[in-house]
């Protein structure tokens, strides 16, 4: 009866054993390519997100930014072609996701990118090795802004102010109420004949000839 | 290249001078310093100086800095 009960015993181990192994090499658990152990436990759940995180970023850009500065050579709505300070190049894509920086004018495009300017590339780099801009900036030769120095000849606040620099050319702009008047203390001394700096856009096209800021200068002795 | 979201960029000019850091627009004081701080987007950044004295006479600087946490 002893030797009976022992074998039942056993026998009851080697089911145990069999059930569980089955179950560690069920099927259910090799969805989507996914190997784990459970679907609860700490570990296995660590193991899904980790397959999920490699699944998602398959084919994404990865690694450290790398950073070009050069003269574009070529340019289309896939890639853009530098050449670096030291004569060689580098071709980086441009994917929807990259950012576009241009100073100065409001209106330009990523068309707007044209052989022959400097600019700026953030990249990384995807799975394949292929480097992708992150983010592309367009450096402009001069400052995007503009002092014009000059005596006021003609001021209507808030409306427009025209200038007369020390070469006897002449210079109109428009005023908005977003225009600085600096310092506060001789806003209220703007008028004909006032010393002023005034600071606009360069190129008119790009925001008009809207003032950015009036300084006043105080009155010579 | 930095790690912080803004810089500061200090100088001297001449007392009176306009001085313009983007569109940050500064009068330089008797002590001839200047100092702005500037607002950095994530990834290259341009920085644009001008200077100017009431003869008119300007000069400018052009900086580029990556902004990268």
């Amino acid at each position: 009866m002893k030797k009976y009960r022992i074998l039942l015993f056993l026998i009851l181990c080697m089911a145990l054993l069999l059930a569980t192994t089955q179950a560690f090499a069920s099927p259910a658990n090799l969805q989507n390519g996914k190997n784990t152990p459970g679907p609860n436990t700490p570990g296995a759940k660590a193991t899904e997100k980790a397959n999920d995180n490699a699944i998602k970023q398959a084919g994404k850009p990865h690694g450290k930014h790398e950073n070009y500065k050069g003269i574009v050579s070529a340019v289309d709505s896939t890639s853009i072609t530098l050449t670096l300070h030291d004569g060689s190049s580098v071709s980086v894509g441009l994917s929807a996701e990259t950012r576009m920086k241009f100073p100065g004018p409001k209106n330009s495009t990523p068309g707007s990118i044209q052989p022959g300017m400097n600019a700026m590339v953030q990249a990384i780099r995807d799975q394949g090795g292929n480097l992708i801009a992150r983010a592309v900036m367009v450096i402009p030769g001069k400052p995007s802004k503009i002092h014009r120095v000059g005596m006021v000849t003609e001021y209507t606040a808030g409306s427009s102010i025209t200038i007369q620099d020390k070469d006897g050319n002449t210079y109109t702009f428009a005023l908005t109420a977003e225009t600085k008047l600096l310092p506060a203390e001789r806003a209220g001394m703007l008028a004909v004949s006032s010393r002023v700096t005034i600071i606009a856009p360069r190129d008119p096209a790009s925001g008009g000839v809207t003032v950015k800021g009036i300084v006043i200068h105080p009155a010579a002795p | 290249m930095v790690n912080t979201p803004q810089v500061d960029v200090i100088g001297s000019a001449p007392a009176g001078a306009v001085i313009s850091v983007n569109d940050e627009i500064l009068i330089v004081g008797d002590d001839g310093q200047f100092k702005t701080t500037v607002s950095l987007d994530e990834g290259p950044n341009l920085i644009e100086i001008i200077a100017s004295d009431d003869n008119g006479n300007e000069t400018s600087l052009i900086l580029t800095i990556i902004y990268e946490p």
